[in-house]
């Protein structure tokens, strides 16, 4: 049999109190709080750069989001991983994509993306990617089985030296034991000091490497190259929203002040340009 | 296994007579199964070989750190060892490391170190994460992953990130880093960067020797060094000197975020415990690793760009996308 408690006056009183605070706190929590509903972030800048394995993320998100904080409500979100970036990404609207261009390549069959824009680096899209060892490596057939250093994803590193390496070689490529370093000049330096026998890098690391460092420089050697490599690249979802255009047109002028200058070099790139026809190329390729 | 034998006496000794005759055959199955179990111990001991996880203290952030990145990229491990845990006796770890008998110990951190190495007979061991890994016996079954920054790949960044300096001031003991100086010094003529040092033999000497160092540098190289840092007294010298003079200071712990530097390299952790995978891989497929004592290929870089622009020091800005973290 359901029987009912009687409550007194005081817990009626009690109970009204309790919910009339409960529902305070719901209705003013938006605008006290707001950063998280009211201003919710309109839109959000994805980017996802296997090539590079820029492990400063939680950097890259602060310096971002400070610059886009200025102009509106707007997020930037690095990825380190390939399946959580598209499974979080997949069917956006809102967004604009900064992504390497090899891995732009991989997703455009079964992303619905738009490339806009492509980095330029000292007003150069094309970035050289190079296979480097030491002097005492002469040939590529002498790398079965080596170590290589590598900035990029453990997948980037294989696919791209399967397809940087022609015909015999190419199944040198599975047999290299791939150390994955944070950035580039590790790389570098790993094949300098004997860590590993090789490292896929680019021209522009050995340039720099020639100039810091002239005597290490001069102990390594070029194996393979590839000059087909494109700079990031920024993409918006096909069908995309208006706050995926304002992102572009704030993403396109990065590039007019210090701070935005700097976030850009911090992804590699210190400008963006428009496609053209060789550009689309290497990109359909 | 003792535990096991007594549990079975105690429920032998609780029968009354009626069950005398079923007592008598748990006490004959018990004496079956007792060296049966001490023998398979033992043959197992022998035969069970694999790869051993030892750690000196799990709670230590790098610690686990490298243990978990460790294990992502290599899959044979068999067992994982906490000695932090068991820090008020060892000795049971001792024995259970001993009755596994393990083909390789990766061991993480100096204590797991000396424990592996005093159990180990035909075991290989990688050593990571040890400070000053040149203290310890290193032997023929060694391997190890330095956890120094080599002084060529900081000369290296520093003239990559800062073009303009040319000039680092040392301050060192000549009891501790005499050698290391003198190497210094010839690796980074190699790179257009001269280093200017100034040698102390107690800490006491640190004022003055600030004194005649700072006035000819254009940035101060805090190195690990016993006689230099001292006390905290002297650590907040250096800085306060630096500062008052727009003096950088480049170090190699994020130990000196807070006091004020400007610049540090440190060893990517991640890396660290890649390269000890890759050797693990090497050892159980019966081949040499590339060099027994390897440095860290990995570098994690923190900046301080609001110091390095108080100070009016030019960062090369294509180096940005080098930075794992910009101190605010």
């Amino acid at each position: 049999m359901l029987t009912l408690r009687k409550h007194s006056y005081l817990f009626f009183i009690k109970s009204s109190f309790f919910y009339l605070i409960v529902t305070f706190f719901l209705v003013l929590k938006p605008v006290c709080f707001g950063q998280t509903t009211i201003n919710e972030s309109k839109g959000i800048i994805y980017f996802y750069n296997p090539e590079s394995n820029i492990d400063n993320y939680a950097a890259l998100k602060t310096k971002f989001d400070k610059y886009l904080k200025k102009i509106g409500p707007y997020q930037f979100q690095p990825f380190n991983e390939r399946t959580t970036f598209e499974n979080m990404t997949r069917g956006r609207h809102n967004c604009v994509f900064i992504l390497s261009s090899w891995y732009f390549k991989e997703l455009k069959n079964s992303f619905s993306i738009q490339p806009i824009l492509i980095g330029t680096l000292d007003g150069n899209s094309n970035q050289k990617k190079v296979l480097i060892a030491k002097n005492n490596i002469s040939s590529l057939t002498m790398l079965k089985g080596c170590s290589i250093a590598s900035s990029g994803s453990k997948e980037y590193t294989i696919k791209f030296l399967q397809s940087m390496l022609k015909e015999k070689n190419k199944e040198i490529a599975e047999t290299l034991q791939i150390l994955n370093v944070p950035k580039d000049i590790d790389a570098l330096i790993s094949v300098g000091f004997g860590l590993v026998q090789a490292a896929l890098t680019t021209q522009c690391s050995i340039e720099m490497m020639a100039d810091i460092n002239n005597t290490l420089y001069k102990n390594l050697s070029i194996l393979a190259m590839d000059e087909n490599s494109l700079l990031p690249v920024v993409a918006t979802p096909s069908a995309h929203d208006r706050e995926a255009t304002e992102l572009l047109d704030i993403i396109t002028n990065m590039d007019k002040t210090p701070d935005g200058k700097s976030n850009l070099q911090m992804l590699g790139v210190d400008g963006w340009k428009e496609l053209d026809e060789s550009d689309w190329d290497l990109l359909r390729k | 296994m003792i535990t096991m034998a007594k549990h079975l006496l105690k429920k032998f000794a609780k029968l009354n007579g009626k069950k005398l005759s079923e007592g008598f055959f748990l006490l004959a199955v018990s004496l079956l199964i007792i060296p049966a179990v001490f023998l398979s111990d033992i043959l197992l001991a022998k035969e069970n070989g694999g790869v051993l996880i030892l750690n000196s203290n799990e709670s230590v952030k790098k610690y686990s750190q490298i243990q978990t990145v460790f294990k992502a990229n290599f899959d044979g491990v068999t067992a994982e060892t906490d000695i932090g845990s068991n820090w008020l006796d060892e000795k049971p770890v001792e024995k259970s490391i001993r009755d596994m008998n393990p083909d390789i110990i990766f061991s993480i951190g100096s204590k797991a170190y000396i424990l592996a190495s005093k159990i180990a007979n035909n075991t290989k061991i990688i050593y990571s994460l040890g400070i000053n890994w040149q203290r310890f016996a290193i032997t023929e079954k060694t391997y190890v992953v330095a956890s120094e920054v080599p002084p060529m790949t900081n000369v290296m960044m520093y003239r990559y990130f800062f073009p303009e300096i040319k000039t680092v001031g040392i301050l060192y003991s000549k009891k501790h880093n005499k050698e290391w100086f003198s190497s210094v010094v010839a690796d980074s003529e190699q790179v257009g960067i001269k280093i200017i040092g100034k040698a102390i033999t107690k800490n006491k000497e640190v004022g003055n020797a600030l004194n005649d160092l700072l006035s000819t540098v254009d940035a101060f190289w805090l190195i690990s060094d016993p006689v230099v840092l001292s006390g905290m007294e002297y650590v907040k010298e250096i800085f306060t000197r630096c500062d008052a003079m727009k003096i950088p200071v480049f170090s190699y712990d994020h130990l000196f975020t807070n006091f004020g530097a400007s610049f540090i390299i440190s060893t990517d952790i991640d890396t660290m415990g890649k390269q000890a995978a890759k050797i693990a891989q090497y050892l159980q497929s019966n081949k040499d690793p590339v060099g027994k004592i390897q440095n860290p290929a990995g570098t994690y870089i923190a900046i301080n760009t609001k110091k390095l622009e108080q100070y009016g020091i030019k960062l090369n800005i294509k180096a940005l996308s080098s930075v794992n973290e910009f101190i605010e």
